[in-house]
């Protein structure tokens, strides 16, 4: 199959809108074509060679207040007339629901820019054999000590066209290269198995890749919880790393700030814009157009521009994100999304962050560590908060244990449980140190009065 | 199309060949907050191809259906086959060949998916949301999604097979508010067959209304304090550690990764009342949302029985891993959609059921728990889990007492089946509306008989 171009896709979204426009209907079609090698890893060796190429189109009809939508991944014309006619069908049978139903208002041209950094154009003669010794760079750095087991990991790099048109007369287009690449396994010495454990990267850029690091990372992640062994209970602190932040506390804040699960009655922060909602040290800012972000993209799933945006700062809940249909039904009117209309061309546009940006803290890790006379550092848990009420327990994964300031040994056998919003309030401290998690960037934190449970 | 992939495939430079092209249409309706937030309906078609070149595998995919095309990416499958058999420490020795499908296969359904109106599906999902709402309910939300397969596979070996599926699901969950805290009840069905086979047991009505008084029931009770305890577990909860906790383990290319189930085979590793099985086809699997004819090698299904009595007697297979171990393949190799490469997956697991009433069961249950409702949980490669469930009722002498919400459940799976002493005789699947995970979805079933056994319950810790 022929690689698709820019132009080629945007044609194909403006015949699908000129096709569907009639009196009474808007519509809007997002396109995309993508190419992709990926090299896999499995049980410490190469496993498969996949290559991919892809496109589809999406397409959102709304009619008198009712929406229907339909896809297809094939952009002939045939196939592009049919789906139309399925999304205009399916508008027609769905009772209308309301004004929030419509395209968003056309921004303004000055409100779009083009983002630095998201396309290299190396990518087009990268070949399955280069995505090959990136990823056997990341197998050997990671095993270079036999005990290190590798299960799996891929490498990934590929290209991608996005483009969208609307009845409003909006059309638009951009490419960008993406690398990325993980690798998952534990280490093994006799009996003894370490807890199970990853490392991932990405980057948009090929100068960037930097496999082996990332192996050796991993390496020494799974190494150092050998000779793990249980500990008593306790009600100390935890110091949970970038990953292990995310994970709990950040990934249920941005489904809580989410205007979709707002005003659908899922979200304990409905009504709490500037109230305080975690401790002053946490500052989250979303901001899609950080020049070669991952969560980057001159526009949104609806084709609208992104900017920075205050999501938590000091502690207080700032902003909300939104689409276009949620800003209309959260009353900021169809020109009122905050840029945050997520998801591919298969699906109706949700509501999702793009980079986000945690605030760095004033003391490092190490001045962190020592501070804690009781406590653990936790990597990862097994199990995820529920973030209807808050509450999560799980097996610590990969945990470490503190004792008057010094890390004293890996642990096993010990659940967490608590609360996020408890947790969030008790952020005692933040690092100096960052680390990149795709599009999140994060510090260590440093949680309160958090109840570790021996099994 | 048959005609251009059997030409594609006599072009193979190849040790082995496979094709598999796979038209799939999806239809979709979801309603929250009394309003429905979409119904769509999404098409795709293409062609996945994969080859084994000199000991390593390759594969590629394109969503053209011209002939051209489908031999380029034959080609590119092969190029990427060379390249990795070329870095290979250790080449593929040989695939085993088991009993290969020819002939058409069609899912049985009553009610057939497409003959059932957009308007009927948007308004089940509307009533059931609107129905699922009363007072003490903060907010609703249903939805209901079919999968329908059209799949032509043909391999080197003498493949040829057409299946026709037809997976259809519906869910339904209300969210009370008591207090200023959100709980949530939860109904859901996932089936292989039509509207019929989906709505056979349960209406969209009365998994409403359990739903509703689920949530409102939870939104009263207290959080369960933690701890060691004697429990029975639901069929949910027992569907979800024969697929999570102990499937896994015992899929081959885990326990090639030396997961728990690595060198079992032959010895006890659960109570002499437990036999799990994962079945593709047969009498139990019937409707379930995990059945298939035929696996994406094209090994006809079967029932494949991981523990006997309580002995483990082997291992869910692909090809390449049932030759390693010097069994037939089992059918276990599945791809979600025509980009998919075809791995090692589960299909319905389950643990058979026992003779027991659940009046026998919690007869002996001194002090101890009735587990209801799988949740959401993980487990790992060592068979330790951790589950969220739904509801934990008190059994105390014998008798279900008092509500409690909160609770999980977490142990290594192998312990909890060790210390199974009764099975309950009422088989169920529950697991029919969720995915399973594994790099790509795959629709999957669980279930069993319920079980009394051990298990450490986290709770909030006092």
């Amino acid at each position: 199959m022929k690689h698709m171009t820019e132009q080629e896709i945007l044609d194909a979204c403006e015949f699908a809108v000129d096709y569907g426009s009639k009196s009474g209907i808007e519509i809007e079609a997002y396109g995309v074509f993508s190419t992709e090698n990926t090299v896999s890893l499995e049980r410490n060796d190469i496993a498969t060679g996949v290559s991919m190429e892809y496109s589809g189109l999406g397409i959102r009809v709304f009619k008198s207040g009712s929406m229907g939508f339909s896809s297809v991944n094939s952009l002939e014309k045939d196939s592009i007339k049919k789906s139309v006619e399925k999304a205009v069908k399916i508008a027609s049978a769905s009772p209308p629901s309301g004004e929030h139903n419509r395209l968003p208002e056309r921004p303004e041209e000055s409100k779009y820019r083009r983002i630095n950094g998201l396309y290299d154009p190396s990518i087009e003669e990268f070949e399955m054999k280069d995505a090959l010794v990136r990823a056997i760079g990341m197998l050997k750095a990671a095993r270079q000590d036999s005990r290190v087991m590798v299960d799996s990991g891929s490498f990934e790099s590929g290209w991608m066209v996005r483009a969208i048109a609307n009845s409003t007369g909006l059309s638009l287009s951009e490419k960008s290269s993406s690398l990325s690449y993980f690798i998952m396994g534990m280490a093994r010495e006799g009996d003894d198995v370490s807890s199970f454990n990853y490392r991932y990267k990405g980057t948009h850029m090929l100068s960037e890749v930097d496999t082996e690091k990332t192996g050796k990372e991993f390496a020494d992640l799974v190494l150092k919880t050998l000779g793990a062994r249980k500990t008593e209970s306790f009600k100390g602190q935890v110091i949970m790393t970038p990953d292990a932040f995310v994970d709990l506390l950040v990934s249920p804040v941005m489904y809580l700030t989410s205007a979709e699960n707002v005003q659908k009655g899922r979200s304990a922060f409905a009504e709490k814009i500037d109230k305080t909602v975690a401790a002053e040290k946490l500052t989250i800012t979303d901001d899609g157009t950080i020049d070669g972000g991952l969560g980057s993209s001159m526009f949104d799933r609806e084709g609208n521009p992104h900017a920075a945006m205050s999501v938590v700062e000091n502690g207080v809940l700032k902003s909300y994100l939104h689409n276009t249909r949620t800003a209309i039904r959260g009353g900021l009117g169809p020109a009122g999304s905050t840029g945050h209309g997520s998801g591919g061309f298969s699906g109706v546009p949700g509501v999702g962050s793009t980079n986000l940006d945690i605030a760095a803290g004033d003391i490092s890790l190490d001045e962190m560590i020592s501070g804690v006379k009781k406590g653990i550092i936790l990597t990862r848990i097994s199990g995820y908060p529920d973030p209807i009420s808050g509450h999560y327990s799980g097996t610590v994964k990969g945990g470490m244990l503190i004792e008057d300031g010094e890390i004293v040994r890996p642990i096993t056998g010990t659940m967490i449980s608590g609360n996020i919003f408890e947790n969030l309030r008790d952020i005692k401290a933040v690092s100096r140190e960052r680390e990149e998690l795709f599009s999140v960037l994060a510090p260590y934190v440093l949680v309160d009065d958090v109840s570790i449970i021996s099994e | 199309m048959l005609d251009t992939l059997k030409k594609a495939m006599e072009e193979a430079k190849a040790d082995y060949a496979e094709l598999r092209f796979q038209e799939r249409d999806v239809t979709a309706v979801s309603v929250s907050g009394g309003e429905v937030d979409q119904a769509s309906s999404s098409s795709s078609r293409g062609t996945g191809i994969r080859v084994l070149y000199r000991g390593a595998w390759g594969f590629g995919s394109t969503n053209s259906t011209k002939y051209e095309d489908i031999l380029e990416t034959l080609r590119r499958a092969e190029v990427s086959a060379k390249v990795a058999s070329e870095n290979r420490k250790e080449l593929v020795k040989g695939i085993a060949e088991g009993r290969m499908a020819r002939g058409l296969f069609t899912a049985n359904v009553t009610g057939n998916l497409r003959n059932i109106s957009i308007e009927t599906k948007i308004e089940t999902v509307l009533d059931a949301a609107n129905r699922a709402n009363s007072d003490g309910i903060a907010t609703t939300r249903s939805l209901y999604r079919e999968i329908l397969d059209h799949k032509i596979l043909v391999s080197s070996i003498g493949v040829e097979a057409e299946i026709y599926d037809s997976k259809p699901e519906f869910m339904v969950s209300a969210i009370a508010k008591e207090s200023g805290v959100l709980v949530s009840g939860r109904e859901s069905i996932g089936v292989t067959g039509g509207w019929g086979e989906l709505f056979k047991v349960h209406s969209p009505e009365d998994m409403a209304d359990s739903a509703r008084e689920k949530a409102i029931r939870l939104s009263r009770a207290k959080v369960v304090k933690g701890g060691k305890s004697p429990v029975i577990l639901d069929q949910g909860l027992v569907g979800l550690i024969s697929h999570e906790a102990i499937g896994h383990t015992t899929e081959a290319d885990f326990v090639l990764s030396g997961s728990a189930a690595a060198g079992m085979v032959g010895k006890q590793v659960a109570s002499p009342l437990v036999t799990l099985a994962d079945s593709g086809v047969s009498a139990i699997a019937g409707t379930a949302a995990g059945s298939i004819p035929v696996d994406d090698e094209g090994t006809l299904t079967q029932e494949t029985v991981i523990i006997e009595n309580g002995i483990m007697k082997g291992y869910m297979h692909n090809r390449e891993t049932a030759h390693i171990f010097g069994v037939e393949p089992t059918g276990n190799a599945r791809a979600y959609e025509y980009t998919d490469e075809p791995i090692i997956r589960m299909r319905n697991t389950f643990i058979l059921p026992g003779d027991m009433t659940m009046e026998e069961m919690l007869e002996d249950v001194k002090d101890g728990y009735l587990l209801k409702g799988a949740g959401s949980g993980q487990a790992d490669a060592n068979a330790e889990f951790m589950f969220d469930v739904q509801e934990a009722y008190k059994i105390t002498n014998g008798e279900i007492k008092e509500l409690f919400r909160g609770a999980s459940i977490s142990g290594n799976a192998f312990e909890v089946l060790k210390a199974v002493d009764a099975i309950g005789r009422d088989f169920a699947y529950d697991m029919g509306a969720g995915y399973c995970g594994k790099g790509q979805p795959a629709k999957v079933d669980g279930g069993g008989g319920p079980i009394r056994t051990i298990v450490t319950i986290g709770g909030v810790h006092q």
